[in-house]
């Protein structure tokens, strides 16, 4: 018996010991120097003065996040991506979630499909689903050649280049996420509750509005604050669908560093990126810890 | 008096009857509209989230240059110019040689990671974890240039490999929280009686590890590895930024070519892409269910 106390305590002890140590410090300075400081540098980048075409001096400043808040332009860039999250999550509430509502609850034999669809579309290479969107909304593409043949329509749809095709693009990206985030939530809520509903003497509406939809809402604004984080963050899709006619900072970011070489600009744009992505993320999920 | 009270009595009955009764006729309609509505939704859903997949493997086999819908001709001949134009097989190789690598890597960091967090992470270790999920909400166009800028005050960025090995290593962090999440679930369901059942036995903890924990773990460390392979592999914003002449992954190859000359040759080479990412997924969801990983249970 003491044998066996004194080998679980091992097992135990295995998780203590110099090894251990430093496999973790390791783990830290690898995290460290590939993730914290670049990001902190960065940060740090966007309190520097400017100088010019990638030359800035190390003096504090403010005047970049001034730049970005006071000018027409820039806040032109910053309204335009705040549109693109809200709307993003507008059409990934209404699209996902009757998928979310039928994955989680279903004992449908088309739910495996589904699954598969969904989970299919999540690993689908980002780069080949905006060229897929390219070739359906363009001018003469499927979409408007398909309801030109209909009769619905005379003249082609600006269905890209254009906010419309930016959403699509987007939505589609960040659906799948919402869609098995939510999924996964409604699919936790305890069967016996509808029951007890049914039992009651509710139907299906009012059980699903007085169960199903309570109890799935903290999933809902988890699913959306991060599909508002992604689509605000996201440069793929927007680098191509929008065709250079909307700036989003995204595409703003990758000029400023590659082209006009303001570090500084750009670090300070990052930051707000990152801030307003974190910030709805945290507040959003604070809200509904202490609110549902 | 009283009757006339009656009299109001009655009337406002009537009138709330109606109304319920027009309530419930709207009521019954919305939910019989509902019982087509449902099925439309979740049709139009999944049309819309696999079209731009079907679309692009339809215009790859397009007879003519321009892509076109619907395709005028059947041809594999955009299937050739794979081989043929420069750059994209070693861009293929590039990448898949880079995501191998991060993906077992990220394998080997999760399996360490969950073991040395055991079962029951608190305290400085659950911290730790933490922060290996903190890249889950990192855009990578703030995460590109904030590496590129650090990384090139050490003026190491004009090699190959330490190109090479600065990108793997933020496609490494990219992935970990998606191999560390399936392998530390994994190691959750793993029922403690096996391990303690070797213990018992006399085994030392580095042979329970390895007949024991290791086989039992397989399943879930595969699923990780092929998470990780495609998060690396299909990663297109970070690898713009560090992008040399001689360094240039598959995705961003297909971002570089999609802005002059958008033809079938793409179309091609997206679905022998997306056809690559199918077969993984599958070989995932045979290991451990689709669902499963997905964080739904059935």
């Amino acid at each position: 018996m003491r044998i066996i106390n004194r080998s679980l305590n091992r097992l135990g002890q295995f998780s203590k010991s110099r090894f251990t140590q430093v496999v973790w410090i390791i783990l830290f300075a690898f995290f460290l120097i590939f993730f914290i400081i670049p990001l902190v540098y960065f940060l740090l980048l966007s309190f520097f003065t400017f100088i010019q075409s990638g030359q800035y001096e190390v003096a504090f400043t403010i005047e970049n996040y001034r730049r970005l808040v006071s000018e027409s332009f820039y806040l032109r860039v910053l309204w335009s991506t705040l549109q693109l999250g809200v709307i993003s999550c507008i059409v990934c509430f209404i699209v996902g979630y009757p998928l979310a509502y039928f994955l989680g609850r279903s004992p449908s034999k088309w739910r495996n499909l589904m699954l598969g669809i969904v989970v299919a579309s999540l690993f689908t290479n980002l780069v080949v689903r905006t060229f897929g969107w390219i070739v359906t909304l363009s001018d003469n593409g499927l979409l408007n050649n398909i309801l030109m043949e209909i009769g619905l329509i005379k003249r082609p749809l600006q269905l890209i280049y254009n906010m419309t095709g930016v959403v699509i693009g987007e939505a589609q990206v960040e659906l799948p996420v919402f869609v098995m985030l939510v999924a996964g939530v409604i699919q936790m809520i305890d069967p016996d509750l509808e029951y007890a509903a049914r039992v009651m003497g509710a139907d299906n509406l009012q059980t699903f509005f007085a169960v199903v939809w309570p109890l799935s809402l903290r999933g809902i604004i988890g699913g959306l604050s991060l599909v508002f984080a992604l689509s605000i963050s996201s440069y793929i899709t927007p680098n191509f669908l929008a065709g250079g006619r909307i700036i989003y900072a995204s595409l703003f970011i990758n000029t400023l560093v590659t082209k006009t070489l303001n570090y500084p600009l750009a670090g300070a744009l990052s930051a707000i990126l990152l801030l307003s992505s974190l910030g709805v993320v945290g507040a959003l999920s604070w809200v509904s810890k202490k609110y549902l | 008096m009283n009757s006339r009270r009656e009299d109001n009595n009655n009337s406002s009955r009537i009138k709330f009857s109606r109304k319920a009764l027009l309530l419930r006729r709207i009521y019954k309609i919305l939910i019989a509209c509902w019982r087509f509505v449902y099925p439309l939704m979740l049709v139009i859903g999944c049309l819309y989230l696999i079209l731009p997949s079907v679309v692009v493997i339809l215009a790859s086999v397009s007879e003519t240059s321009y892509v076109t819908f619907p395709p005028q001709g059947i041809s594999l001949k955009w299937y050739g110019n794979f081989f043929t134009r420069e750059g994209f097989v070693k861009s293929f190789g590039l990448s898949a040689g880079l995501a191998l690598g991060v993906a077992l890597l990220a394998v080997i960091l999760s399996v360490v990671i969950s073991i040395l967090v055991g079962r029951r992470a608190r305290g400085m270790q659950s911290w730790a974890v933490t922060l290996a999920y903190l890249p889950l909400l990192l855009p990578t166009i703030v995460y590109g240039p904030a590496l590129l800028l650090w990384m090139s005050r050490f003026n190491i960025l004009d090699k190959f490999w330490s190109t090479m090995l600065t990108l793997g290593s933020a496609h490494l962090i990219l992935a970990l929280p998606f191999a560390l999440q399936s392998i530390i679930v994994g190691y959750d369901r793993l029922d403690p009686a096996y391990e303690e059942a070797a213990i018992v036995m006399g085994a030392r903890p580095p042979t329970v590890f390895r007949f024991i924990t290791l086989p039992l773990l397989m399943s879930t460390i595969v699923a990780g590895a092929t998470f990780s392979f495609l998060i690396s592999f299909d990663e297109p914003v970070v690898a713009l930024f560090f992008t040399r002449v001689d360094f240039i992954t598959l995705p961003v190859r297909i971002f570089q070519y999609l802005r002059y000359k958008p033809d079938p040759t793409i179309a091609a080479i997206a679905t022998i892409i997306t056809i690559i990412s199918m077969i993984l997924v599958v070989v995932a969801d045979r290991l451990v269910g689709l669902g499963k990983l997905m964080g739904l249970h059935r």
